[in-house]
């Protein structure tokens, strides 16, 4: 079974609103607004932080794929296009963002349940990924950190570098800190004598 | 002499005036009704939406979803038509790509399993270990390859036999491969084997007429050549012919 997800739709026509209401309602999602434009999808969002975009992209106001930027500007929330409308102009601006999937109308209620099964998890996919990528580049950054201030250990205390380690690590022990706190620290003692 | 010939110079300009006039027309003709097709998708989701919604509030009613589930299948069918004809309008683009034409075959042929999953259908595919890799539009061939099997399963009925063969050749002195796909129904008339590429030609109830014609005019767009084969002792053939590099 499928997670149950709040939904945030746009689409100027009333009834396709409507039928976004039932039909996600009884694939067991509800959704938390129905915007009429992009404006008032970006104001709605702001507010409710649906877990899943699905958007028209012609609107008056503003449209589907600038309104979709301007969400996932803040956080990163996925996002559906629908839209009558595939021009390679239109490809090539849904092609960045979050947009992760792009149905032409006209779609069936039966269409959207795939689209969000595969959009749900390729969006987790990514943000695992993204995480990742984020924990390695925090694990270079201090690893930096540590090979400068063990530098400085080895000039000023005239020490090896198995050595000028090890009284790190005991430096960071003794003061219940973490590696790269008391790596920063001495760099930024050594700043000041600079 | 002079004034006869004279004569006749102005009347083959008339003639190739008219003809250009013949094209810009059609060709005017073309992009409206592919801006209509594609246009028509609002109002169709417009219709799909309310019948869905529809369906949904009269649940307790089968006498009335019945109605509506036609209502869906003649909407589903209007769609379709529009599509083929947008396809058949608009002018071809094509993004070729070095690309396996067996291996299309067969993915296409697994894409139509919901035509033929409840049928006594065989589909065989002889390769005779050939390098099939062609410069082609993936999409737009694999649209081809499927106008043809479906018109193959449609053509024969039950125990279906479908065979598709490969071999090289020459188109126009390069090399090339020719695919036959042919089935084991009961073969075409003289006037089907005529006009079984003319747009809106169609011997099946349902059918929209175009898939063939735009199996035509994809083939030719790649540079290649699509056939009829000559009547066998049983069934329908078609043959298409691929260079293997771009010209």
């Amino acid at each position: 079974m499928s997670e149950h997800l709040r939904i945030a739709v746009a689409d100027d026509e009333p009834r396709m609103r409507e039928f976004y209401r039932e039909v996600l309602a009884q694939a067991g999602h509800e959704v938390i607004c129905a915007a009429r434009n992009g404006r008032e999808l970006v104001e709605q969002c702001r507010a409710a932080r649906p877990h899943l975009v699905i958007t028209d992209i012609k609107m008056p106001d503003m449209d589907g794929i600038d309104a979709a930027r301007q969400i996932c500007h803040d956080e990163a929330i996925p996002v559906i296009l629908v839209s009558a409308y595939h021009d390679p102009e239109l490809l090539e601006r849904a092609r960045d963002n979050h947009v992760l999937a792009y149905l032409v109308k006209p779609i069936k209620g039966e269409d959207l349940q795939p689209a969000i099964a595969i959009v749900m998890s390729r969006f987790q996919e990514f943000q695992s990924l993204r995480q990742e990528a984020a924990n390695l580049r925090q694990a270079l950054q201090d690893r930096k950190l540590i090979e400068r201030a063990k530098g400085i250990l080895m000039k000023r205390a005239n020490l090896d570098e198995a050595t000028a380690f090890q009284r790190l690590q005991k430096l960071a022990r003794d003061n219940n800190r973490k590696m790269v706190e008391v790596a920063e620290m001495i760099v930024t003692a050594e700043q000041a004598f600079d | 002499v002079l004034v006869s010939s004279a004569i006749r110079d102005i009347t083959h300009r008339k003639e190739t005036e008219e003809k250009l006039r013949q094209a810009e027309r059609l060709a005017a003709i073309g992009q409206m009704v592919a801006g209509l097709a594609h246009e028509s998708r609002n109002a169709l989701q417009q219709t799909q939406a309310c019948l869905e919604l529809l369906k949904r509030r009269l649940q307790d009613r089968p006498d009335l979803l019945e109605l509506i589930q036609d209502c869906l299948a003649a909407q589903n069918h209007l769609h379709h038509l529009y599509e083929e004809v947008r396809g058949y309008a608009a002018p071809a683009k094509l993004d070729r790509r070095p690309t396996d034409l067996g291996e299309l075959l067969q993915a296409t042929w697994e894409q139509l399993h919901p035509r033929w999953k409840d049928r006594d259908v065989r589909f065989t595919q002889a390769r005779h270990n050939l390098n099939l890799t062609c410069s082609v539009d993936f999409h737009a061939l694999g649209q081809v390859l499927r106008n043809i099997l479906e018109n193959a399963l449609d053509a024969a009925d039950d125990p279906v036999h479908i065979q598709a063969d490969w071999s090289a050749t020459e188109l126009e002195g390069r090399p090339a491969v020719q695919l036959s796909v042919r089935d084991n129904g009961a073969g075409m008339t003289p006037e089907v084997r005529q006009r079984i590429f003319e747009p809106f030609f169609t011997t099946k109830t349902r059918g929209t007429g175009l898939g063939m014609a735009i199996a035509r005019r994809i083939v030719e767009a790649h540079g290649g050549r699509i056939a009829v084969g000559r009547p066998p002792a049983r069934g329908s053939e078609i043959i298409i012919t691929l260079a293997r590099e771009m010209s």
